[in-house]
């Protein structure tokens, strides 16, 4: 609670100092589809080639909106939470919807679908919520490729998944126990149906830089310490654990498999999204066209995001062979609104984005970005050197400003890799400026710094800086990911660490009997999330088990003869003031929810009594947490 | 700008407040109540009863049906004066209803086969079975109204402005704005909705027929799962599609068809709506019940799209190298469905279907054996139909 609070200020103190777009920027409100549903979020977004414009909403519809005429038209309607949108011609359409990749055409020309073909259903679903089908996007050979979110532990699986179930993808966090959750997809010319890359959390956004490059951001969460953009090659592994289920030659188990091992195989983030200064949950990727009227910055990339009102432009080099570089704030900030999920380029170069939520943040509607032709003072370009950055600036800087060192704030910092969620910024540490050099022309500094160093995030901050005509510096929040340096690039340090708490997964239950025949260990039954630990005394057996927050539970095989009611003691203790009930089930089957009142001290174990209905033989007995942490559980003694 | 409604609530709360304290005496005053006797309880229990009448969809016991037709037994709209009663049984009424602070969407159509007497009689009934405690009505009263109450339908605005309610009642009865779920009374199109369904794998279709039937299709095993008809289409969407996509559709009907799942034990079916499991009863690369079975051909079913037909969605699939498709519509009586199919190219082939109690199976061409297995001849398979109609469906107004 006091780390949320603390994370609250801070992430507010850094939005506020960003508040506020260009002024070489106007933001429009387009008028919201007729939809029947009472919803405007807007879930896909994109352009017909007559220059209409085409939205989806999570109701399923799409609509078409003529901007001369001001008109909404229904064009589709029923799709499952369409996400994504490709326009093939006026009339054909391309959709990501839960269940497929779908081409909606109309066929006998009434402006309505009446079409819905399959393009691929080739993946599987187990039902999940979370299981979002992002945004697909067509390569020049008409390739398709789209990315698949993983399952949720907000939540569990359905009774019928589609597609093969597998185990070993099940358990953690985020799951992918059916196939290609948490992958990049390509869908051949030929129809082929290929898992193309590997280890994605919640890729809420694909999208191609001009020279064919694939991009996929990816969300903070489980594995991911900071949101992230991905340079996506084919059968590369980006980190999130689970979809190494569906990896040909991958023969373990995700999460059993250690996180230094994960670490070697995983390729690193292009560019990373600094969680509450710059991005909590990045979306689409677009390349900025030729013929988008948007700035200077013609094939560089432009990222959305969800929970602040904020567009991203995106800067990348190669360097050492792999593409890293840097993201800065673009459209900031208020008229503009949170949610921005998807966008495009309108045919007269305007920038259009639609706005959406899913009950997380953001808002709901349809914006558009006009640029009024004038230079705006924005950083152009960052390229590494060998002792720092190049800075390209659109217009001259202001010489006096930028040659003092203290106009230059450098922060070095890298987020960890691990299985929980997200990560605090480590090894944090100021970079002292070393010199400075300005162009002839005032529209380029070297920035050379006292060490650069390799696999460390480099936050610069330059709120200070104008240009020489005094305009003010609207987006000076400039993140370099430095992975690789020019020449004598170091091996990745160890930028890991493994759970802290031992884990014990297993898929199948592993029947466990206490030779008293009576009391079974807690620390010796099946546990999904609890770790064993020995610190409070007084347990029996070789310790007792710990819950943490979220879904966790612990599973006994216990056998008995009496057929019917059995009575059942659970051994336990609770030092925190307040009971925290904990699920019961016997084989699998939810039959109470257990009070478990405080005992007032973690070393004072008492006895809980449940009376269960039990078969003759083997059975099972599960305690599951509602979400919240639970007591320490010794023990299951069964009552003869 | 305040509709009518609110104007006439207004009117008659002010009204009310001028007019409570000349009530009062009367309110004292007991009021000398008579129980019907035993032969006109059981003439109008008798009504109540009749095919068509009453109990096709207010129940047996009064309780009607959630959702949709508003229980009789303890309603507070019985409550007082029969007048209100009189009127919605002539003359009928339109649009969403509280009852009881519970909301009700279906419309009560005017009762024109019955006689003055034989409508005293049923009122006399309801407004005293299942502990109900209402006045009696006589074969006079009703033969006033039917000729002074204007000749209309009334709306659930028009009804409470004509018979209000007393003041105690009033929040829990009258009408309510209603949502788009609750305007799905009479469905005149056929929507087609992809959402996730209790019973059938995440990627399934709900779709509402005009007639009123309704059925879930399975994408990811290629067939109908279930048909149902009474307690309307599935609720809840509008929750559904704003928020984070996580809940499975609900309707309040049971189906009257549900096809087999080999799968599945009697108990696994009271958990088909549960969407927080850590392993699945069973996937779809493991389903066996592809309706279609050709022999030599041992391929998975794929499910391929659809076509709308005036906006009747035609599923594709395909079984080795034969497309199959499923058009399904109501019967011309609404009381089922005709699901037609057509099979490319033509082959020999067996047709599964589930027999049960709750409908009539039958088919067009070719041999149905009880246990539901059709044999089709090449030239049969190429275009036939398959009925399954509601038996006994009592309980539906078409």
């Amino acid at each position: 609670m006091k780390r949320t609070l603390i994370f609250t200020v801070v992430t507010f103190l850094s939005w506020i100092a960003q508040a506020g777009t260009s002024p070489h920027y106007t933001i429009n409100d387009i008028p919201v589809p007729p939809s029947k549903f009472s919803s405007s979020q807007i879930d896909g977004l994109t352009f017909l080639p007559d220059g209409r414009l085409v939205v989806c909403l999570p109701s399923g519809e799409i609509f078409f909106y003529d901007y001369e005429t001001k008109k909404w038209e229904l064009f589709a309607q029923g799709l499952h939470n369409p996400l994504g949108v490709i326009a093939l011609s006026n009339s054909e359409l391309i959709v990501s919807q839960r269940p497929e990749l779908t081409r909606v055409r109309d066929t006998d020309g009434d402006r309505k679908a009446d079409d819905y073909e399959v393009m691929t259903d080739q993946f599987g679903m187990s039902g999940n919520y979370h299981e979002f089908h992002f945004t697909p996007v067509r390569d020049e050979e008409g390739s398709i490729y789209f990315a698949l979110g993983t399952g949720s532990s907000g939540n569990g699986i359905r009774p019928i998944v589609r597609g093969r179930f597998d185990p070993r993808g099940r358990p953690g966090r985020m799951h992918s126990s059916t196939p290609y959750r948490g992958c990049v997809v390509k869908l051949t010319k030929t129809g082929e149906t290929i898992p193309w890359a590997y280890g994605l959390r919640t890729p809420n956004g694909l999208g191609f830089d001009l020279k064919g490059n694939l991009f996929a951001t990816d969300n903070q969460g489980d594995w991911v310490g900071s949101s992230k953009l991905f340079h996506i090659k084919k059968d590369r592994f980006y980190g999130h654990a689970a979809s190494l289920t569906w990896k040909p030659g991958f023969e373990g188990i995700p999460l059993e498999t250690s996180a230094a091992e994960l670490y070697q195989l995983r390729t690193r983030a292009c560019v990373v999204f600094p969680h509450g200064t710059m991005a909590n949950s990045p979306t689409q990727v677009l390349a900025i066209s030729e013929k988008a009227k948007i700035g200077p910055f013609t094939g560089q990339l432009l990222v959305g995001e969800m929970n602040q009102p904020r567009i991203m432009r995106v800067m990348l080099e190669e360097v050492g062979g792999e593409l890293q570089g840097a993201c800065v704030p673009f459209i900031d900030g208020s008229p503009l609104r949170g949610g921005c999920n998807r966008m495009d380029f309108a045919p007269d170069g305007s920038l259009y984005i639609g706005q959406t939520k899913h009950s997380w943040a953001g808002s709901q509607g349809i914006q558009q970005v006009v640029w009024d032709g004038t230079t705006p003072f924005e950083v152009q370009d960052v390229k590494l050197t060998k002792t720092g950055f190049r800075y390209y600036f659109t217009k001259p800087v202001d010489r006096e400003i930028a040659g003092r060192k203290e106009t230059w704030s450098f922060l070095r910092y890298y987020f960890e890799y691990h299985e929980s969620y997200g990560s605090a910024q480590m090894d944090e540490s100021v970079v002292q400026v070393d010199s400075i050099n300005i162009s002839e022309d005032g529209k380029v500094v070297d920035v050379n710094l006292s060490e650069l160093k390799a696999w460390y995030i480099h936050q610069l901050n330059i709120n200070q800086l104008s240009s020489a005509d005094g305009d003010k510096l609207w987006n000076s929040l400039v993140v370099y990911t430095l992975n690789r340096l020019l020449e004598n690039t170091p091996p990745e340090p160890p930028q890991f660490s493994e759970s802290t708490k031992k884990k014990k997964r297993s898929i199948e239950p592993i029947p466990v009997k206490n030779p008293r025949g009576i009391v079974y260990e807690a620390e010796r039954a099946l546990l999904d999330g609890p770790v064993t630990d020995t610190n409070h005394s007084g347990f029996s057996g070789t310790g007792y088990i710990d819950f943490g927050n979220g879904d966790q539970s612990v599973k006994w095989t216990v056998e008995t003869e009496v057929e019917g009611i059995n009575e059942i003691q659970f051994r336990y203790a609770l030092g925190s003031g307040r009971a925290r009930p904990l699920k019961l089930l016997v084989n699998d089957e939810e039959v109470a929810t257990l009070p478990f009142e405080s005992t007032e001290s973690w070393t004072k174990w008492v006895d809980l009594v449940a009376k269960v209905d039990l078969k003759i033989g083997e059975n099972t007995i599960t305690l599951e947490t509602t979400g919240k942490s639970a007591g320490n559980i010794d023990h299951l003694q069964l009552v003869e | 700008m305040p509709n009518d409604m609110e104007w006439s609530s207004l009117f008659e709360t002010s009204m009310r407040k001028f007019l409570c304290l000349s009530i009062i005496p009367l309110l004292l005053t007991p009021v000398l109540r008579s129980a019907p006797d035993e032969e006109v309880m059981s003439r109008g229990k008798a009504l109540y009863h009749a095919a068509g009448s009453c109990v096709a969809c207010h129940m047996a016991d009064g309780k009607g049906q959630p959702g949709s037709i508003p229980p009789l037994a303890g309603s507070d709209w019985l409550k007082g004066k029969a007048d209100r009663t009189i009127a919605i049984v002539l003359r009928g009424m339109t649009g969403p209803i509280k009852v009881n602070g519970k909301r009700f969407y279906s419309a009560m159509p005017p009762q024109l086969l019955f006689d003055d007497e034989k409508i005293a009689l049923m009122i006399t009934y309801v407004n005293n079975a299942w502990g109900n405690q209402g006045p009696m009505v006589t074969t006079e009263e009703v033969a006033e109204a039917r000729e002074t109450l204007p000749m209309e339908v009334y709306t659930s605005h028009s009804i409470v402005k004509a018979f209000p309610f007393e003041k105690e009642f009033q929040k829990k009865n009258g009408p309510y704005k209603p949502n788009f779920d609750d305007l799905l009374t009479t469905v005149t199109e056929p929507i087609v909705y992809r959402t996730f369904m209790p019973g059938a794998s995440p990627a399934a279709f709900a779709i509402a027929l005009p007639g009123n039937q309704y059925y879930c299709w399975d994408a990811g095993e290629c067939r109908l799962q279930y048909v149902w008809t009474k307690g309307g289409f599935i609720r809840g969407n509008q929750v559904h599609w704003s928020s984070n996509g996580k809940p499975v559709a609900e309707f309040n009907g049971t189906p009257y068809y549900r096809a087999r799942s080999s799968q599945l034990a009697p108990e696994d079916y009271s958990s088909l709506g549960d969407t927080n499991r850590t392993t699945p009863f069973y996937d779809t690369t493991e389903a066996t019940d592809f309706p279609v079975k050709i022999k030599g051909v041992a391929e998975l079913p794929r499910y391929r799209g659809y076509r709308l037909i005036d906006g009747y969605p035609e599923f594709r699939s395909t079984l080795g190298r034969y497309t199959i498709t499923e058009l399904i519509k109501s019967t011309d009586d609404n009381l089922g469905i005709v699901r037609s199919f057509t099979v490319s190219p033509p082959t020999e082939l067996t047709f599964h279907l589930t027999p049960t109690e709750e409908a009539s199976i039958t088919s067009s061409s070719g041999e149905l054996s009880d246990d539901g297995t059709l044999r089709l001849s090449e030239s049969d398979s190429e275009n036939f139909q398959i009925t399954i109609i509601e038996k006994n469906p009592a309980g539906i107004t078409k």
